[in-house]
């Protein structure tokens, strides 16, 4: 087994509301490794999305501490990429100029920028389409969008932050099996994903090893791992299995 | 407990008494030469009587505003005819109608009803455009879903209005009328000391009494005039809009996503906090709500503005309203302004024949293009240092919690202050400080321009930048945007929108203020400055109709002209820059 990539030690987080202070996140530690899909599943409110936030040094953890590479994170670091559910896509930008955005923010020369963008612009499946602008996009279109812009900073890590959830059924679809088939190809970044979610399918379709939370506070009360070959049959007796063994992690963590 | 609170009480009056205890002399004098004015001891009925005038211009706003909006909601054909004549309407520099309104209320219904009325007219004129734009815009917002289901359940006709429609106009009447009573209070003023034809026609209220005291050079009562309408604005907005905020904030359809929680943080070492307690949470609980009510009233003010503005129908709406129409309402205006104005100044109709040779006679005519563009500079510079300073006080103050926990509430209390009672003040001072050279008067000119302009402009821009999206700020600090960076790729563009905005409204602001400004009568001189509204006011002392209509109406096409030419066009660019919510 290679090294971890980046750990997150004893991490809990509270946030002060008002008079009283709400624990958000309870000693989590985990850690995700080089070639590996990480998926943390729990319902809302287990601070999973928090918990990601902090990992990219949007957010510090009250104690604790999340290490890339053995180097604590306190601020965005170029290595790590996101993906929002919204999108988070600059509507003044056309496509090209969302793409390259961290790019430019990390000064890369203006040809040299283009040339990266185009490349993942063509992985994504947007070429014809960059010089529009995202609300002349669908939803699917958008997100590959977030999707090339996270990748064109040639990340090591790769955060999604319910990367699908905005999207109709089959788009999501869609757009899981191709970034699992980039993901696939050595010569695409990131080596590493580690992914938000509460479908439990999705989860089970895309990861390696599955981090189930529960809420309020959040706590770590499993780890499945998954070890079917890709691209996976949602259909196949085992899948259905590792389904079955995550939803009941979490709807007995309910009846606590 | 109470011991406690005793202690606190006298510990702090005992602070107070010795911070002021050096100026106490100043204020002494000050006290004693407010206590002579015989005027101050009727300033309870003064208060009285300029709210009852602001109760009744704001009944007819309401009535007005939710009119509109059961008239749009019901008829689209009534829709279309309504939004293109309340943009031409509130596109009016409504003081430059004031003389106009005022003679003709007085000749019909003499002189107190008469003048009380036209006030009445004229501060609804500076009130109802916000509440019913708002009003429109609350229908509009209403989901279309909603629509089919209260029409599955059979809810129609009147029970549509009481269920659905007024629910839904709510809130955004009451952000609606918050903008209008700050208006309200600016035509306050001018209304009740009125400087247009001889002698000055004053009305009894707290504008009069403040405009009357800087006319007698009586500072003392101005001060005090002021800060007693300071107080009044500030006493009624807490009494009766934040509540209505708070109460209203339910009504709403959901569109703009919650705003990010703020981080309470321990702003005083223990020890001092545990002595200043009470006072402490008393303060910084006022602030927080006063903090939390502005940003409520920016970013909804930004975003419903936006919406209408931007929402597909009413774009085809405007499309549709060509510049022919346009040409054609401002020659019918000005019919309907000259039989008006004849009537009022108790002359006869002029002909068309004696129309055409009144303006051969007046060669002045031919000097209008010049006054239009003397006062378009004026306001033009006005405008630059307006947007200079709200930018960067816009950019600054948002940076983060604790400056906007700061600067908001000043700026909140700030703009509640008539900038037009500010004004012989400021030439005062201008022309005190400068011995009297002639570019005073201008530059006093221009700084009143910016007072009626710059607070359009900080509250749009500070709603914008509150507007944009958390996940898009993360968005741009996960890719490494930040300073310089991250106010040129991520901050200005986003505040774009809400600056074109701002600038139409600042802009209608800056045309009322040059009226007020150009044609300045105080300390027993006059300053003229030459422009469109110091020709305005000028024709309207001849009393002569024609001039009077033409200068209005030059100055409403001009209006007009810049909304078509230049605010249009960026409005339309800006919907590249909007995010969706």
């Amino acid at each position: 087994m290679s090294a971890p990539v980046v750990e997150v030690r004893h991490v809990s987080k509270n946030f002060i509301r008002g008079e009283e202070e709400l624990t958000v996140l309870d000693d989590i530690s985990l850690e995700a490794r080089e070639r590996e899909i990480l998926c943390i599943v729990g319902p809302s409110g287990c601070g999973k999305s928090t918990l990601l936030r902090m990992i990219d040094g949007l957010d510090h953890p009250t104690m604790g501490e999340i290490l890339f590479r053995g180097e604590q994170i306190n601020t965005p670091n170029p290595k790590i990429s996101i993906i929002f559910q919204t999108f988070a896509l600059l509507p003044w930008k056309t496509v090209l100029d969302n793409v390259e955005f961290g790019l430019e923010m990390h000064g890369i020369p203006k040809d040299r920028r283009k040339e990266i963008a185009m490349k993942f612009i063509r992985i994504v499946g947007l070429e014809g389409f960059e010089n529009s602008y995202p609300k002349e996009l669908s939803g699917g279109m958008k997100q590959r969008v977030g999707i090339a812009r996270a990748l064109a900073t040639d990340p090591d890590v790769l955060l999604m932050d319910e990367p699908f959830s905005a999207l109709d059924a089959l788009t999501a679809d869609t757009l899981r099996r191709e970034v699992l088939e980039s993901w696939s190809d050595p010569s695409i970044p990131p080596d590493t994903i580690i992914m938000v979610t509460h479908l439990v399918q999705e989860a089970v379709f895309m990861a390696d090893r599955i981090i189930v939370m529960s809420p309020r506070p959040g706590r770590i009360i499993g780890e499945v791992k998954v070890k079917l070959e890709r691209p996976r049959n949602v259909k196949s007796e085992e899948f259905f299995e590792l389904q079955d063994e995550v939803t009941s992690m979490i709807s007995q963590s309910k009846l606590r | 407990m109470a011991i406690w609170a005793k202690t606190h009480l006298l510990a702090t009056s005992a602070a107070v008494a010795f911070l002021v205890s050096p100026v106490a002399p100043q204020i002494q004098t000050l006290a004693s030469s407010v206590l002579s004015n015989p005027e101050t001891i009727m300033l309870p009925y003064f208060v009285l009587r300029s709210l009852t005038r602001m109760t009744f211009a704001y009944i007819l706003t309401l009535l007005f505003g939710i009119g509109c909006g059961i008239a749009f909601g019901f008829n689209e054909r009534v829709g279309k005819l309504l939004v293109p004549v309340l943009d031409i309407l509130q596109s009016i520099p409504v003081l430059g109608y004031l003389p106009a309104v005022l003679f003709f209320f007085i000749s019909t219904l003499g002189e107190p009803i008469g003048a009380e009325l036209a006030s009445i007219l004229l501060i609804f004129t500076g009130m109802a455009w916000a509440v019913a734009f708002g009003a429109i815009g609350g229908v509009q917002m209403i989901p279309r879903d909603m629509l089919e289901v209260s029409n599955a359940f059979g809810a129609r006709g009147w029970r549509y209005i009481r269920h659905i429609l007024l629910p839904a106009i709510f809130p955004e009447i009451v952000s609606g009328s918050i903008l209008a009573w700050g208006g309200g209070w600016y035509f306050l003023t001018a209304c009740e000391y009125l400087t247009f034809g001889k002698p000055a026609r004053t009305l009894p209220g707290i504008g009069y009494y403040l405009f009357n005291s800087v006319m007698v050079g009586d500072t003392a009562s101005a001060i005090f005039g002021l800060a007693v309408l300071t107080g009044l604005v500030l006493v009624i907005n807490r009494l009766v809009w934040h509540p209505l905020i708070d109460y209203s904030e339910k009504y709403r359809f959901e569109t703009i996503a919650p705003p990010i929680v703020t981080k309470k943080k321990a702003a005083l070492p223990a020890a001092l906090r545990r002595y200043s307690k009470g006072t402490y949470e008393l303060v910084s609980r006022a602030i927080h709500r006063e903090r939390v009510y502005l940003d409520h009233l920016a970013t909804s003010h930004h975003v419903r503005r936006f919406q209408l503005s931007a929402s597909q129908s009413l774009r085809r709406l405007r499309g549709r309203y060509h510049h022919l129409n346009y040409v054609v309402s401002l020659v019918a205006l000005a019919g309907v302004l000259i039989t008006l104005l004849a009537f009022a100044f108790r002359t006869p109709i002029p002909s068309i024949r004696d129309i055409v040779q009144e303006l051969l006679s007046h060669s002045e005519i031919l000097r209008l293009p010049v006054y239009a563009l003397k006062s378009a500079l004026r306001l033009g510079a006005g405008y630059a240092i307006a947007l200079g300073w709200t930018l960067l006080a816009g950019l600054y103050v948002t940076r983060s919690k604790k400056l906007s926990r700061i600067f908001i509430p000043i700026f909140d209390v700030a703009q509640s202050v008539p900038a037009l009672a500010l004004f012989p003040f400021m030439v005062q001072f201008i022309i005190d400080a400068s011995g009297g050279q002639p570019w005073a008067v201008e530059m006093a000119t221009i700084l009143l321009v910016i007072t009626g302009m710059q607070w359009y402009l900080l509250f749009n821009i500070i709603g914008a930048i509150h507007a944009v999206p958390t996940d898009v700020v993360e968005a741009a600090t996960a890719y490494g945007a930040r300073g310089l960076a991250y106010s040129q790729h991520i901050l200005l563009p986003a505040i774009f929108p809400g600056v074109v905005i701002g600038s139409i409204q600042a802009w209608g602001g800056g045309w009322n203020a040059s009226i007020a400004s150009e044609y300045i009568t105080f300390g027993g001189r006059t300053y003229i400055l030459e422009g469109l509204g110091s020709f305005l006011d000028l024709s309207s002392q001849i009393g002569d109709p024609t001039l009077v209509a033409i200068s209005l109406i030059s100055m409403t096409t001009i209006i007009l002209v810049l909304n078509r030419l230049v605010w249009r066009r960026l409005l339309k660019k800006t919907e590249k820059f909007r995010f969706e919510y």
